[in-house]
């Protein structure tokens, strides 16, 4: 297991906080973040599947994590 | 990189109009994006916008370089971060290009792939006091 620390932003950032740290396996799949994301408390308001950025780009649905990137996890967006 | 895109400071058109026109550059689109009254029925007294500042630099950098290729046009952007009051002007793009159909087709173009793309997020203040995070989708916020 190793520590896993994310950004959020917004909202996810208001009932997450900032930043998140998840005790994960890595390499870890997508789904498998999203899923430890939805346990941490409050996790439950996170739609099924919340934009997530690797590198400051949208990730892959079968992106996996290595773990040395910067991860995000982004609210719906609303610019403009 | 940082805040080329993106600025705290009231948004200027005649200065990302200046950045962009040219004698080669016959039609000029703007589309200036201001803030709204009202939303979904309820009284709107202003907006606060966020972002993560270095993924939406790289994606506006990204869609201006991408539809400047693209479609041979000279595209100035700039989204505003921060307290908004009710019209105060929140996203400007400003596209030249030779002829007028292709300025209106890259100045859409531009502000469509904002809204799509740019990790960008505002919380709506209402006249009663309470607060909002907006979701275009229209999910409802906690």
């Amino acid at each position: 297991m190793a520590i896993l620390r994310l950004r959020t932003f917004a909202r996810y950032a208001e009932i997450l906080g900032d930043p998140v740290e998840l005790d994960v396996e890595l390499p870890i799949s997508l789904s498998d973040l999203t899923a430890a994301l939805q346990r941490l408390p409050h996790g439950n308001l996170l739609p099924a599947r919340p934009l997530i950025a690797v590198d400051q780009r949208l990730a892959l649905p079968d992106q996996r994590i290595a773990g040395s990137e910067e991860i995000a996890v982004l609210p719906p967006l609303a610019g403009g | 990189m940082a805040d080329r895109y993106l600025t705290t400071s009231p948004l200027s058109h005649d200065t990302l109009l200046r950045a962009v026109e040219s004698p080669a550059h016959g039609a000029v689109v703007s589309f200036v994006g201001t803030v709204r009254d009202h939303h979904e029925g309820r009284s709107v007294v202003g907006l606060s916008y966020s972002a993560y500042v270095e993924m939406a630099e790289r994606e506006c950098q990204a869609i201006v370089e991408a539809t400047e290729g693209r479609l041979g046009v000279r595209i100035a952007l700039n989204h505003r971060i921060g307290d908004l009051a009710v019209g105060d002007a929140a996203v400007v793009v400003v596209a030249a290009a030779p002829h007028r159909d292709v300025a209106f087709e890259a100045c859409r173009l531009v502000i469509d792939e904002v809204k799509r793309r740019v990790p960008i997020w505002k919380h709506e203040h209402h006249a009663d006091g309470t607060a909002i995070w907006v979701d275009p989708a229209g999910g409802s916020p906690a």
